[in-house]
């Protein structure tokens, strides 16, 4: 709080009214498109029984029995390993190929200021065209990767990469690390711009070598910046739907069929809304637990 | 950063570099080529690395067939008009969160922030209700209404956190002149912050432009359609073979991604820095 002693009592209310004034349109769009949608996830995954109808299962009684149903169902658990892995799989890789790239963009060499333009473009397109471009890429019959593998006399066969239970994992990683690498790339690039060359050489001075400047000059400065980047990433990526639902729709035989993917199949496929909220919560518990364990970092990085 | 007089750091750094550039920027380089492949070349065991015989035939398909156009100028329509809505919601927001002090405003901001974790698929099962009751259902003005799930949390933060570094003592003087809060901020404030409100939109552009959720589950008719559902049934089933049509249709959805960026990626970068570096 600031202390703006000798400021009027009245001076300041007037200053929240219209405070709140700026803030109400925003909360009110909000409350209409965000909370009172999350509050009816809630409400629904504890009306007992199946029902098509949304205002139907509004009125049914209250209980624990979706809950009971999705938490002993093994599927859940397979969805709930299935969507670690996949997140897991995808951001450790992206972070630290992200990280390297970023490192690099910051030496100064020609072409830099394009490259880093370029580097931006896999973030910004949609999640259908990233898919459509992927499955190009890696299709059975005519795709590059394949030809390449071939060519390298890694494979002798043709790898069917979405549609084989072995490889469909992987498949949807390499287009999900592509997309969120340069996400990385640009949030720890803009922290690293904000050292100083001069702390560099006073290291260096110090007889610092490079894995030492890395871990005591670098991490630290952009390591507030490093966790947030994380953090976003591995939450949107926790809840990815577009890429696995363009590519393999969580096939084949559930390869990939994370929890985000799970919980829209129940809903508007099978239209068990009671069952799919309950999905929705166990994703927001997780959700939770990964913010809890970053708190300190972010707290520092967003107040 | 790194010593680059050694020869072998400059071998490391040129390894690396090169892959990961490789990594990022082959996958461009190949949907670039592939729309200009004529089918002969395109459906060949070993692929041409380079269009030997480029041709513009994929582009005809590509626009020839379904509703590509009507889908690319709905799909601008959307994105901008609710990049607009959100901006201005958000805008103001932000600078009642960074320049007043109530209470509350710390609780109402996690609150929002909060909403990033939920799974935007499930908010749909009650966000198609209220969009029926406003009977906006099947309509581009319910889709633009409904991508302000997306992006106004994070937009929010984005203003809030551009109009901390904002001197107060600039809004103080002009309070001091008697100026009233709504001129204080459009006349001094908002002048100032034309980075911030770029990157927002662009923002907002992006996430709209590249929703397919929404789309496919809000829009019902075809004549309303916008690109995301429309590329994922023209080219996302089990017997699409057009790839170079899908490729074609590729370079066109992603255009206006690629030129906004291109004018305003230096504001981008600046705003979005701001944001995640204090």
């Amino acid at each position: 709080m600031k202390t703006a002693a000798p400021r009027m009592s009245g001076m300041e209310r007037r200053d929240r009214r219209f405070a709140l004034a700026l803030l109400s349109p925003a909360l009110i769009v909000t409350g209409l498109l965000i909370l009172y949608p999350m509050y009816m996830v809630v409400m629904l995954s504890l009306r007992e029984g199946k029902s098509m109808n949304f205002l139907e299962s509004a009125g049914r009684p209250l209980g624990f029995g979706h809950y009971a149903a999705v938490l002993t169902d093994p599927a859940t658990w397979a969805s709930v390993t299935t969507t670690l892995i996949y997140t897991a799989g995808s951001m450790i890789p992206a972070f630290l190929g992200g990280f390297a790239f970023a490192l690099l963009l910051n030496e100064k060499f020609p072409g830099r200021r394009w490259l880093r333009s370029l580097a931006l473009l896999p973030w910004a397109v949609p999640g259908v065209l990233v898919s459509v471009l992927f499955l190009w890429l890696l299709d059975a019959s005519y795709g590059i990767v394949n030809a390449l593998l071939r060519d390298a006399g890694w494979i002798a066969r043709d790898i069917a990469w979405f549609t084989d239970e072995r490889t469909a994992m992987f498949a949807v990683i390499l287009p999900t690390v592509w997309k969120s690498l340069p996400f990385f790339t640009l949030t720890i690039l803009a922290a690293l711009q904000a050292v100083p060359e001069e702390l560099y050489e006073a290291a260096r001075m110090d007889g610092a070598d490079k894995v030492q400047r890395l871990r005591f000059v670098t991490w630290p400065a952009v390591r507030g910046a490093a966790v947030l980047a994380f953090v976003l990433n591995t939450l949107w990526a926790f809840r990815e739907f577009d890429i696995i639902f363009a590519t393999t729709g969580g096939g084949p035989y559930r390869a990939t069929e994370t929890l985000g993917i799970r919980a829209y199949l129940e809903a508007f496929s099978y239209f068990e809304i009671g069952r799919a909220c309950v999905l929705g919560m166990v994703m927001l518990a997780i959700a939770l637990l990964v913010v809890m364990a970053a708190r300190r970092p972010l707290q520092k990085e967003f107040f | 950063m790194f010593d680059l007089s050694s020869r072998s750091a400059k071998l490391v750094f040129g390894t690396v570099a090169i892959l990961i550039a490789f990594f990022l920027f082959f996958p461009i380089y190949w949907l670039v080529i592939s729309a200009f492949k004529p089918n002969a070349e395109l459906y060949r065991i070993t692929p041409t690395l380079y269009p030997h015989d480029p041709v513009l035939t994929h582009f005809a398909t590509a626009f020839g067939r379904g509703n590509l156009l009507q889908q690319l100028r709905n799909s601008l329509v959307v994105s901008c008009s609710a990049a607009a809505l959100n901006t201005l919601l958000a805008i103001y927001a932000g600078y009642s969160f960074a320049k007043f002090r109530y209470s509350g405003r710390r609780l109402v901001m996690v609150f929002l922030l909060s909403a990033q974790v939920f799974p935007f698929g499930l908010l749909l099962i009650s966000i198609y209700p209220v969009v029926t009751s406003l009977g906006l259902i099947d309509s581009l003005a319910g889709l633009t209404l409904s991508y302000i799930v997306f992006a106004l949390p994070v937009s929010t933060y984005m203003f809030y956190s551009y109009f901390t570094q904002v001197p107060s003592e600039m809004i103080e003087a002009a309070r001091a002149d008697g100026a009233g809060e709504l001129r204080i901020f459009h006349t001094i404030v908002l002048p100032v912050s034309i980075p911030a409100v770029v990157t927002v939109f662009l923002y907002g552009f992006m996430w709209s432009w590249n929703d397919l959720l929404y789309a496919m589950t809000l829009i019902v008719s075809e004549s309303k359609r916008t690109i995301g559902p429309g590329m994922l049934l023209a080219y996302l089933n089990e017997v699409n073979s057009d790839w170079g049509g899908a490729m074609a249709a590729s370079i066109a959805a992603s255009a206006p991604i690629v030129v906004a960026f291109a004018f305003l990626q230096r504001w981008f970068i600046q705003g979005v820095t701001a944001g995640s570096v204090k």
